[in-house]
């Protein structure tokens, strides 16, 4: 698979991986700027509340390529699907198919996804996400 | 053409190595530092949106002066450095000829790295007002430390057997990482947090105690009586070294875990558990510079806590808070060893705080703005900042006032704030990584790392107080430095290096000087009025003023609070989020856009008995006024407590906190510990503060 998992027992919820995605893909002042990376607080068994992440899992039997009506939705040969930005229609036909609400939106209303720049598996302090 | 290079972040205090990509001027990317010999990178989510910091809009270019009313950005126009210097140096000379070197308070905020060429300034030019942030953030962590013990040493984590963190969440504060925690737990040791919250370090522990805000000491106090009752503290030590343990033993005997576990809010067992956990020695304690001593007891609550490295025999010995003895080189830049103050007595604290006085070289500032507003004890004409905060005091709105009618201010800072706006001359700094820096690394590796951007017409803070001084014609050692080059080769030479020879290395040089830190200082004798350990304080013995009690007294804030009825909840503000650092990162929109903000953080037990879910509005109430907050409902926050972070500014929660609720040993304000009442916002109101 190609994808980049969280171990949410390593997790701090530090978002440090949603901003890098940020820092990597967009410059400071691009409007469109959005994260990769989604984050939301879930009550941890830990006892506290605390943010988890996560991003495109690029299934491998993905359900929002055959749903986007425009077929802007494609996959590499290493398996890492990509949205062409030009294409998209902004219809969310992509997150409506999605099992896991993953797609992200920019501000122009086009879809985005992890493209797999590992930077975000860099970044973390504390070794929970990595590819797989 | 990009290119990628080591260089500072600088964002916070912390100073962390990060591989900067840079391309036309800008930073394209960065990425904690990675394959560098020597080096061990770090970045957070503040450092990853380190580009929109350093290229914000809001920064400051060029010199710029008002010639018009304050309060508007029309009334700044550029002015050229040297005119700018000029101008100050005069104003300052002709200042303290009509009303005396003390007229001038000279302030340093974020950062830290300059102090002590602005504290050569204040004492070249005559004044004893030098003072600082210090004055709410790490200088009474500090002074409970020199009354116990004459110094303040660091937790030897490398060697400890178990770890105690007491208030400090490194997951938000630091670089998220718990790999010291981590590391302890990994040799058998065994870590223990104290802390309100439960935080990821505190689920992250062994045990921890989730107590009360501000009741530290009543803890620390039950700790210290189980390891006496059963016979578990290092009687050795206590006989040979200490003074005072026989009272310090009855006073502790107040303290039953019983009675303690419900000042606390914590079980007996757990009380007990700690004690017995601690015992034998090897225990290193991390205290955050803050926490403890945001309470109007925290010097006294946190000499109880620091007093547990004695009680177990680990105090500056391998394993506990020790001058270990590694051979360590060092950059002559201790923002703390400021130039001793000329005229102590005379400076604008009034003689209010005397045990700051002794123990820390620099001016209590938390009450400027009483003294601007009241010209109590005596007018301050001239004020020299360097990234003055206004938002940092408690009723801010005071020192707004106060900013407003002193009769002459320069501001240096990043960022055009609302200091600027008061300000009759405004000077732009560089960020970290905007200047060139010399680093040394843990294992004494020293690096020059020269700025990947250019500084455009901002300036190196030192170089800025290099200008003043030489315009003046003021004199230290520092000050008759020529210029920022100067500056770096002169704190280099405590490493043996010189900037030129560091220059020409692009691996970094080794350093050639290091000296051995030397634990069991006890039996040298220690910097207290007795030379021992202190249960029972010399120095707080001569005053008998209100809680400047010679044991650690306990006194318990909330009694000490008002009107529980009216306000149930128990306020902390400051508690870390893992993207805001103070006021800095507010105006970041990759930081400030990742929550809602302002918020309060309740337990959603209590967020439900008011109404309330995530994401609703709440209004927070102190006798000061009402504030509205988005609500965070979060399990780990204590039943009672209530968590908001400071600064914002959307709404400041220090508005409601009183400039007056201030510990009477340290100066420092109630921040953790400030009652209020909780209410669902039922409808559009006019909320304010007064």
């Amino acid at each position: 698979m190609s994808r980049i998992v969280s171990d949410n027992d390593k997790c701090v919820g530090c978002l440090a991986c949603v901003v890098t995605c940020m820092d990597h893909h967009f410059t400071g002042d691009d409007p469109n700027a959005v994260s990769y990376r989604k984050y939301k607080p879930f009550d941890l068994p830990r006892g506290l509340t605390q943010y988890l992440t996560e991003s495109c899992r690029h299934c491998a039997d993905a359900p929002c390529i055959d749903a986007c009506p425009v077929g802007a939705i494609t996959r590499d040969a290493k398996g890492w699907t990509h949205v062409d930005r030009d294409r998209c229609v902004g219809c969310r036909a992509c997150l409506h198919a999605c099992p896991y609400d993953s797609p992200v939106f920019d501000a122009a209303g086009k879809s985005r996804r992890c493209d797999g720049c590992m930077a975000c598996v860099q970044v973390c302090p504390n070794g929970a996400l990595h590819l797989e | 053409m990009a290119e990628t290079k080591l260089a500072v972040c600088g964002l916070c205090s912390q100073g962390c190595l990060i591989d900067a990509t840079v391309e036309n001027d800008r930073i394209v990317s960065v990425m904690k530092a990675q394959n560098h010999p020597h080096v061990k990178g770090a970045l957070c989510v503040k450092g990853a949106a380190l580009k929109q910091y350093v290229h914000h809009p809001d920064r400051l270019t060029q010199p710029l002066k008002r010639v018009g009313p304050k309060g508007s950005r029309s009334s700044y126009v550029p002015v050229r450095w040297d005119e700018a210097i000029s101008a100050i140096a005069q104003r300052l000379l002709r200042a303290r000829e009509e009303s005396g070197a003390k007229s001038c308070v000279f302030f340093a905020g974020h950062p830290k790295w300059f102090r002590r060429a602005l504290g050569d300034l204040a004492a070249a030019y005559g004044s004893p007002n030098y003072g600082s942030e210090s004055s709410c953030c790490n200088r009474a962590h500090g002074m409970a430390w020199d009354l116990v013990y004459g110094c303040n040493l660091r937790p030897d984590i490398a060697h400890c057997r178990n770890l105690l963190i007491w208030s400090n969440n490194p997951a938000y504060s630091r670089d998220g990482s718990l790999a010291q925690l981590r590391s302890v737990q990994k040799r058998g040791g065994k870590v223990i947090v104290v802390d309100p919250r439960v935080t990821p370090t505190a689920a992250a522990a062994d045990l921890h105690l989730q107590i009360y805000p501000g009741t530290d000491g009543a803890l620390a106090l039950a700790v210290a009586n189980v390891l006496i009752q059963e016979n578990l503290y290092d009687r050795e030590f206590i006989e040979n070294y200490c003074v005072g343990f026989d009272a310090f033993r009855a006073y502790a005997a107040q303290f039953p875990p019983e009675r303690t576990a419900a000042i606390c809010g914590v079980s007996e067992e757990i009380i007990v558990r700690f004690a017995r956990e601690i015992a034998g020695g090897g225990l290193s304690i991390l205290i955050s510079s803050c926490s403890i001593v945001h309470c109007v007891n925290g010097v006294q609550n946190e000499r109880a806590v620091i007093m547990l490295s004695a009680l177990t025999g680990s105090f500056d010995r391998p394993g506990g808070n020790c001058s270990a003895p590694t051979e360590k080189a060092a950059l002559n830049d201790n923002h703390q060893k400021l130039a001793q103050r000329p005229d102590i007595d005379a400076d604008i604290s009034g003689g209010a705080y005397p045990v700051w006085q002794a123990l820390v070289n620099e001016a209590q500032c938390i009450r400027l703005a009483d003294v601007i507003l009241t010209q109590q004890p005596y007018p301050v004409r001239n004020l020299i900042s360097f990234g003055l905060n206004p938002q940092m005091w408690p009723q801010p709105q005071r020192m707004l006032e106060a900013l407003e009618k002193v009769e002459f201010f320069v501001v240096t800072d990043l960022f055009w704030n609302e200091a600027c706006e008061r300000a009759d001359y405004v000077l732009p700094a560089c960020t970290a990584i905007e200047r060139d820096q010399v680093v040394l690394t843990p294992d004494n590796h020293l690096f020059y790392l020269p700025s990947p951007l250019t500084p455009g017409d901002k300036l190196p803070d030192v170089e800025i107080m290099l200008r003043l001084a030489h315009a003046m014609d003021l004199h230290s050692e520092i000050l008759d430095l020529t210029d920022f080059d100067a500056y770096l080769d002169y704190i280099l030479a405590t490493a043996g290096v010189s900037l030129a020879e560091l220059k020409a290395a692009p691996e970094g040089l080794p350093a050639r000087v290091t000296k051995a830190g030397k634990p069991y200082s006890y039996e040298r004798g220690l910097k207290t009025p007795s030379g021992k350990v202190e249960f029972v304080s010399g120095l707080l013995s001569r005053y008998d003023r209100e809680g400047y009690a010679a044991l650690p007294e306990f006194r318990d804030w909330r009694a000490l609070a008002g009107d529980r009825a009216r306000y149930p909840f128990l306020l902390v503000s400051g508690g870390r989020r893992p993207q805001l650092f103070h006021s800095c990162t507010y105006r970041v929109p990759w930081l400030s856009g990742l929550e809602a903000h302002p918020m309060v953080f309740l337990h959603p037990d209590d967020a439900a008995r008011l109404g309330l879910a995530a994401g609703d509005a709440a209004d927070v109430s102190t006798p000061l006024g009402t504030m509205r907050f988005t609500v965070f409902a979060d399990i780990g926050v204590k039943p009672g407590v209530v968590h908001i972070y400071h600064d914002d500014p959307g709404g400041n929660i220090n508005r409601l906190i009183g400039s007056d609720w201030l510990d009477p040993i340290s100066g420092f304000p109630g921040f953790r510990s400030t009652i209020c009442a909780v209410e669902k916002a039922n409808a559009p109101q006019e909320v304010d503060s007064k």
